[in-house]
């Protein structure tokens, strides 16, 4: 396991959060980030990088990029942050299903809901758990990925 | 994107193939089509003989323009009505008018037959056979039964009600009737019951003591719509004026003589009517000549008496003539008088002939007048003999005139023929025109083919394969892969000999994407595992383990693990074509009888990493070698040697192998074939596992074809939430 793809809707909060978290946490990975129906282009949202940035994780560079079927061939491991995102990749590519997995995976498996335009509380509130689910994965990937 | 785009463009035809497709599935449902056309046949067959045969007569009128014909005056012709219409003559026909004579002459409103058993009664009665003498089939008819009724005669309460008559030995029976009254009779002697003015007697009588027959007498209106629903009247071509009669009864001799029945009423009551109007004059003539008559007779004795009083009275020649104008005058005024009358009856005094008559009459009174007045001229006695003896001439001729109009009406209505001729006579055909047994039994046939097909198509549609991972993740199985159809390996896979790997050939196809990612979530699937081998198998076979098992476990070296690939299918696997390898090589078998060390019947591949165990020689109890803990043994070996073994394994609804192999292996999982493999197999398998106590990890959606599912494939995410121009 070396390349994870961290996927969600705008690929603007909740993904770059999370790549940026777990590539942290698991630095012998390459962690990079989609949006399903990305914002191409864009920078991280202002609020989710205030609450970052108080975390100690930058969102500095960030672009959203459109999550593509080369993308995710590429990567070993897909990490989606709802479960409607994964019905919806393995609906478009059948194919990737099985390596797409929820973010949320080994803490509560459950979704990680949307930020976006919401108060900075529920940004830190995302955050948290965005956190909490990197550090489950970081532990799962880490002595495996690292031996290759 | 690139990607993507080449995806979609994907060019799918094969129409055929549903077509094949279809054509197999008919054959495979063949004794189902063949069961179904068997019983509908049979049901049609017994429902054919089971129906009363319905025989039908037929009978030809011509409606004709007779009056030419007529050998009567002129002036009378105009009695004897119109040519008749086709419709009209139809409706009367059909009228009461008609039936209801013939059903009272043909006494249709009695009702007598034999009791058929409940069901398939009729049946009974043409079986070749003799039926055993069982006590609740006698008094059911079982052929050859037969009431004949001379009289029936029923109180008007108990029309429509059922008289049951049971046949006793020696011509006699009982009578049951609707007052619970019982009754004993005779064949041939009138049995009645003054009280309820009812009477009956039995013509004929023809069944073996025991049998029930059922009488009744049916209102006449009913009798009356019975026949007119059997019978059926048309014009043969439009304008002939020659209709065609039909009519259905359950007996030739019936339907011919009801027929003829109501061709001949229909026929009587024409002739009737063309003379209706010729007996209304008579009827008017005769009931005058009585009087006439004693007018003659009055003047007769007037004028006796007159001439005996005044002796002999001699009449001048001149008073002769004046009395023989005035007589013959007088006639033509009586003359008319009558024909007046006549007239009167059709006419009014403003028809044309009405009037007509009415001049004449005055020119002749007129007349009649002048020459009275020069009668006044003549002595007394000359003058009262003139009138006396003009009276009697009159009344005498005007009498003799009643009485040839007489004659001669009734010339009319003798020869009055009617405007119908019967062309045919009824006549039925000897054979039932219903039901038609042949015609009967090849729609069963053929309705028997169509609803057996029906059902297996329907059997098929309903017994579709999974058609999407959420249906396998219902039933509890989290799906690891989906794995595209590959036309490829589908190609590959129907040829004979050496088989290539897909994984290999053909890297880039879009299943091998699959296999990676089967590699990831299996790598999570087996995190928690007891040892790092894989049983892989299916509820039936050609889900596609084979290809799965051996892709995987290219993906899975081409990665840099260090891989074991077992065929572990000891009866019918194949592997070893994929690896350039014998059918007779040493292999699984080998190792667990104990005849092959391990490292013997390894097999290198050209993959680095990967190793390959075939099955070995066919053994005859592959099921007890792998039972044997010589297999444990072998797979903790294994598993110390490799990161991963994978075990190819039977179907598990045909054997037990794969639940013995998957007792001993780290996880195990289901391949299900994408519209083929019904969600009851895999349900069953899961069933066999939870049985032996072991459950699947996950399970590999094979073949999947997006273009078999309707609609959904253009799914996109509607990004509903982001409003793009609202961070701007």
């Amino acid at each position: 396991m070396e390349k994870v793809l961290v996927v969600c809707v705008g690929n603007i909060c909740r993904s770059p959060v999370g790549e940026r978290v777990l590539q942290k946490m698991a630095p012998g990975l390459s962690v990079s980030s989609a949006g399903i129906a990305a914002l191409e282009g864009h920078a991280a949202d202002e609020t989710a990088e205030r609450v970052a940035r108080d975390n100690d994780i930058s969102l500095a560079g960030h672009a959203g990029r459109q999550f593509t079927f080369d993308l995710g061939s590429q990567a070993d491991l897909i990490l989606v942050m709802e479960k409607g995102h994964k019905a919806h990749i393995t609906r478009k590519f059948p194919e990737l299903s099985g390596k797409t997995m929820l973010f949320d995976q080994w803490a509560k498996a459950e979704d990680i809901p949307d930020p976006f335009k919401r108060l900075q509380d529920f940004h830190e509130a995302v955050f948290d758990r965005i956190f909490a689910a990197a550090s489950a994965w970081a532990k799962k990937l880490t002595p495996k990925g690292a031996t290759k | 994107m690139s990607q993507q785009n080449s995806r979609t463009q994907a060019p799918v035809a094969d129409d055929e193939i549903d077509l094949l497709q279809l054509m197999k599935s008919l054959w495979a449902g063949k004794w189902t089509i063949l069961g179904c056309t068997l019983l509908i046949g049979c049901i049609g067959t017994i429902v054919a003989l089971n129906t009363p045969p319905t025989y039908q007569a037929d009978a030809l009128l011509q409606l004709e323009d007779n009056k030419a014909n007529l050998s009567v005056p002129t002036a009378l012709t105009e009695l004897s009505g119109e040519v008749p219409q086709s419709t009209t003559e139809i409706e009367i026909l059909k009228s009461r008018l008609v039936i209801g004579q013939a059903v009272s002459n043909l006494n249709l409103d009695w009702q007598a037959g034999p009791t058929f058993a409940p069901g398939l009664g009729y049946l009974l009665t043409r079986l070749p056979f003799e039926l055993p003498d069982y006590e609740f089939l006698r008094p059911y008819a079982t052929g050859g039964e037969k009431l004949r009724l001379d009289l029936l005669r029923v109180p008007p309460e108990w029309l429509d009600e059922d008289i049951w008559l049971k046949v006793l030995p020696d011509q006699t029976f009982s009578l049951s009737l609707p007052n619970d009254q019982e009754l004993q009779g005779t064949v041939g002697e009138i049995v009645s019951d003054t009280e309820h003015d009812f009477a009956i007697r039995v013509g004929e009588m023809e069944g073996d003591a025991g049998k029930v027959f059922k009488v009744s007498q049916i209102p006449e209106s009913k009798a009356v719509a019975n026949v007119r629903s059997n019978l059926s009247v048309s014009e043969k071509g439009r304008n002939s004026g020659i209709l065609e009669l039909r009519f259905t009864a359950g007996s030739h001799e019936t339907a011919q003589s009801t027929l003829h029945a109501i061709s001949q009423t229909y026929v009587a009551q024409n002739v009737r009517r063309s003379a209706a109007e010729a007996q209304k004059s008579l009827e008017f003539v005769e009931s005058q000549l009585p009087i006439a008559r004693k007018k003659v007779e009055a003047a007769e004795d007037e004028l006796n008496r007159f001439k005996q009083s005044e002796a002999t009275v001699d009449l001048g020649l001149e008073t002769e003539t004046l009395l023989t104008q005035i007589s013959l005058l007088d006639n033509e005024l009586r003359r008319l008088q009558v024909e007046e009358l006549e007239l009167k009856e059709r006419y009014t005094p403003n028809h044309p002939v009405y009037a007509q008559l009415l001049d004449n009459k005055n020119l002749i009174q007129q007349r009649i007048e002048q020459l009275r007045e020069e009668t006044v001229d003549l002595p007394q006695i000359q003058r009262d003999v003139i009138a006396l003896t003009r009276a009697l001439e009159v009344d005498q001729d005007s009498y003799l005139q009643m009485l040839r109009r007489a004659q001669e009406l009734r010339v009319l209505q003798a020869s009055s023929l009617g405007h119908i001729r019967i062309v045919d006579q009824a006549q039925s055909k000897s054979l039932p025109v219903a039901p038609r047994k042949s015609r009967v039994l090849g729609l069963a046939l053929i309705l028997g083919i169509v609803i057996g097909t029906a059902i297996v198509l329907l059997r098929n549609a309903l017994r579709r394969g999974v058609r999407s991972s959420a249906q396998l993740e219902e039933v509890g199985l989290p799906v690891f892969a989906t794995i595209n159809r590959s036309k490829i390996e589908e190609r590959a896979g129907r040829s004979k000999g050496a088989r290539s790997i897909l994984a290999i050939s053909d890297p880039t196809d879009l299943a091998v994407e699959a296999f990676r990612s089967l590699r990831t979530s299996l790598h999570f699937g087996m995190l928690d595992a007891s040892s790092k081998s894989v049983a892989i198998t299916s509820p039936a076979p050609t889900a596609g383990k084979s290809f799965i098992s051996t892709n995987f476990a290219v993906v899975a070296a081409q990665s840099g693990q260090r891989v074991c690939l077992i065929d572990g299918d000891m009866r019918r696997g194949r592997l070893y074509k994929f690896f350039g390898a014998k059918k007779n090589d040493a292999g699984l078998a080998d190792i667990l009888a104990g005849d092959t060390p391990l490292e013997d019947a390894k097999v290198a591949t050209k993959v680095d990493g990967l190793e390959f165990i075939p099955c070995g020689k066919y053994p005859p109890n592959p099921a007890d070698l792998l039972a044997r803990p010589d297999f444990k043994d072998l797979l903790k070996d294994l598993n110390s040697q490799f990161d991963l073994v994978i075990v190819d394994c039977p179907p598990v609804l045909a054997v037990t192998d794969a639940s013995i192999i998957a007792q001993h292996t780290g996880v195990s999982l289901l391949v299900a074939r994408f519209d083929e493999t019904p969600v009851g197999e895999v349900e069953a398998v899961l069933r066999t596992f939870e049985n032996d106590g072991l459950s699947f990890t996950g399970a590999i959606l094979n073949g999947f074809d997006p273009k078999k599912l309707i609609g959904g494939r253009e799914y996109s995410f509607q990004n509903y939430r982001y409003d793009y121009k609202s961070r701007e």
